[in-house]
């Protein structure tokens, strides 16, 4: 094969590859941030820990006995 | 049940999204709303809906499951008619009172309501909440993170058997039944009717629909359960003490914060009468619990709020979920036949609360005399 052919069809291997890699990004990006970060336990701890200094417990400590 | 973690309540497993492809290539978005593209937490949550099947389903789940959401709305996990119809009969006529009574229902009871995702998707919230396997949907509802984190002072342990001295359901322990063997989704979606009362609901298990046998000659107990078909009911010979609650009083502590205090349980086993006799119990003879309410419950919010107290009776029909084979009142008929101390009497009952259970009680004349075996 020709180098110029081997070239054509390398190029032609990579856009596919790119379009494959980048169509879900871009067809799913609606969910993009909320997916990133709510699969990612890393970031969800930071945040989490910010977020837990805001928060009151819920139920009192003077909570007795059977519900 | 240990809480999960601050950040495990909220983690998504990648492959909701990318293998769940009923629910998880919906996109955030359509089920809770909020700005997909804004990388900032604070400010991406805006306008989210934490809970998008609750109160309305049917623009989310109901688009496509049309059947599960039909009823949805009178399902009485939806409702809490039971709750809502009993507390307004024994409460105050003076709507001031009556107001304040709501406002301490809201805040104490009718949190504990569950939704299509508080059974599918995550732990109950009065259970601190949290995604059940990282968003995936469950078809079964996990028994232990899901049912008896909300049915977990007397259902759960009665079932599971963490009650000192009383052994596990025959079902779970023979069986390893969970709830849902007997509770079918037909019963927890709600089939439409405005059921007032938990007993009513048509969709309820019933023993006999798997217990085919024990009225036949293929039953290994044919004699006594012919004789008392229709007049005692099963868990009157096959469940073993359960238990009972008293005094639970709401309220809220310096920091606003909710609390609820019960002074007393205790193990014990009462049969009563039925004051309710309908198609599907149709026994004279019941079990019956004590329940946790009484005239002060809502005291903290209002004096003599509950002052109708005794319209209901607190020894109530129930059906523990400690059924065995061998119990200690069927372990010969005298065990039972003449047998007071097992049938609720005048003594049993506070003297103020007496009028109301008057229906209850079984009177001496009534306790089925000894036949000798
Ligand atoms: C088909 C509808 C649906 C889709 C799509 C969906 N969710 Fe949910 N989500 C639910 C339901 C239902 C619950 C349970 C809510 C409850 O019980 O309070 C829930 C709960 C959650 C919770 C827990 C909330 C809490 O505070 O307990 C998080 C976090 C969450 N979803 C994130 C996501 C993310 C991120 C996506 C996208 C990858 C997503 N959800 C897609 C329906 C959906
Ligand atoms: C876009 C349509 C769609 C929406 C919206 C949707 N579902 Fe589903 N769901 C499906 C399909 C399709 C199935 C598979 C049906 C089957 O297997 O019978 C399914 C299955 C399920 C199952 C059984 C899970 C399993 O593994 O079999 C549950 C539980 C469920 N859905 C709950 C929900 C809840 C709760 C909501 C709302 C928060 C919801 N669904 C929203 C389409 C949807
Ligand atoms: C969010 C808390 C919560 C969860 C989760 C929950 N329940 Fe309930 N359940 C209740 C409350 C509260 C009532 C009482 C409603 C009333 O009487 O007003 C109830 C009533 C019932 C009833 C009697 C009424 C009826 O509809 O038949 C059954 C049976 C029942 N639950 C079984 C279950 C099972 C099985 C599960 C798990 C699949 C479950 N529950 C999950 C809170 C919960
Ligand atoms: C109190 C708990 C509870 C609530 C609330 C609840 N479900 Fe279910 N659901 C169940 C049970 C139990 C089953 C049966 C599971 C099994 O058969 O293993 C079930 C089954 C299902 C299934 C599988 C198909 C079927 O009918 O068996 C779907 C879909 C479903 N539920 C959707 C929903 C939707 C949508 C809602 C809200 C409208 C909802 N559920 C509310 C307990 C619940
Ligand atoms: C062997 C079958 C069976 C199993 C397993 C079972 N139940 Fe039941 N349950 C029943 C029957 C029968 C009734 C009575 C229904 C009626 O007469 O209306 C009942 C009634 C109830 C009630 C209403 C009465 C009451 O005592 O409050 C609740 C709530 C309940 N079950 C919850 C549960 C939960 C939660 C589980 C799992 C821990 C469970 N059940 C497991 C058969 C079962
Ligand atoms: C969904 C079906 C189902 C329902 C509903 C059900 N059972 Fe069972 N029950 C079983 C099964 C299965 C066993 C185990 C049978 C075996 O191993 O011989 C069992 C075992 C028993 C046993 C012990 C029998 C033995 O030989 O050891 C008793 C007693 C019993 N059930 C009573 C009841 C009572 C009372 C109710 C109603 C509260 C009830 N069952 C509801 C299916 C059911
Ligand atoms: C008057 C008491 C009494 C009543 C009421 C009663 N049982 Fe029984 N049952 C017994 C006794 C006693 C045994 C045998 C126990 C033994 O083996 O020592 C038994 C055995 C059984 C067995 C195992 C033997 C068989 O025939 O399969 C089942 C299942 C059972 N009962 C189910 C039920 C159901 C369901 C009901 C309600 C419809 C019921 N029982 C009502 C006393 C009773
Ligand atoms: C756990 C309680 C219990 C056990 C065990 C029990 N019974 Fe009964 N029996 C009753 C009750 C309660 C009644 C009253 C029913 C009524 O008044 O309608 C009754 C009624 C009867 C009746 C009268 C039925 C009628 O109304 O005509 C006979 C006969 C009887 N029992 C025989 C027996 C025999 C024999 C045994 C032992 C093999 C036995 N019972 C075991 C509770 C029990």
């Amino acid at each position: 094969m020709s180098k110029i052919i081997k070239d054509i069809y390398k190029f032609f291997i990579i856009s596919i590859l790119l379009i494959l890699f980048i169509l879900p990004v871009t067809l799913f990006a609606d969910t993009s941030q909320c997916a990133e970060c709510h699969t990612n336990p890393v970031k969800l701890i930071r945040i989490t820990r910010e977020y837990a200094q805001e928060l009151a417990p819920l139920q009192s400590p003077e909570q007795e006995g059977e519900g | 049940m240990e809480q999960l973690a601050p950040h495990e309540k909220v983690f998504v497993d990648p492959s909701f999204i990318e293998e769940d492809k009923k629910h998880g290539n919906l996109g955030c978005t359509f089920c809770h709303g909020g700005d997909p593209n804004n990388p900032d937490y604070e400010t991406a949550h805006s306008g989210v809906r934490k809970d998008p099947s609750y109160p309305d389903a049917s623009g989310t789940c109901g688009i496509c499951h049309t059947d599960s959401v039909k009823h949805y709305e009178t399902s009485l996990h939806y409702t809490l008619e039971p709750y809502i119809r009993t507390i307004k009969m024994r409460s105050s006529r003076d709507n001031a009172k009556r107001e304040k009574i709501n406002t301490a229902m809201e805040r104490h009871c009718l949190t504990c309501h569950s939704s299509c995702g508080q059974c599918h998707v995550s732990r109950p919230d009065p259970a601190h909440g949290g995604l059940l396997e990282s968003h995936i949907f469950k078809k079964e509802p996990l028994m232990q993170e899901v049912c008896t984190s909300c049915h977990g002072s007397r259902v759960g342990p009665e079932f599971l058997g963490m009650n000192e001295g009383i052994p596990a359901d025959i079902h779970r322990q023979k069986s390893y039944f969970k709830c849902t063997s007997c509770h079918s989704s037909v019963e927890m979606h709600g089939d439409g009717v405005e059921y007032a009362n938990r007993y009513e609901v048509a969709t309820a298990p019933e023993c006999e629909s798997c217990h085919r046998d024990v009225y036949t000659s293929q039953g290994e107990n044919t004699t006594q359960h012919t004789i008392h078909k229709d007049k005692v009911s099963c868990q009157v010979c096959h469940a073993m003490p359960y238990k009972n609650c008293w005094e639970c009083h709401v309220g809220t502590d310096d920091q606003g914060l909710t609390f609820f205090r019960t002074k007393a349980t205790k193990m014990d086993f009462k049969i009563g009468l039925n004051p309710a006799r309908d198609e599907r119990h149709p026994e004279k003879f019941v079990t019956v619990r004590h329940i946790p309410v009484d005239f002060n419950t809502f005291s903290f919010y209002v004096e003599d709020g509950l002052s109708e107290f005794n319209m209901l009776p607190n020894w109530k029909m129930t059906t523990p979920h400690t059924i065995r084979r061998e119990t200690p009142q069927n372990s010969s008929c005298d065990s039972c036949h003449g047998n007071e101390s097992i049938f609720l009497s005048l003594e049993d009952v506070e003297e103020k609360y007496r009028e109301a259970n008057k229906e209850v009680i079984v009177p001496k004349e009534l306790i089925p005399a000894k036949v000798g075996k």
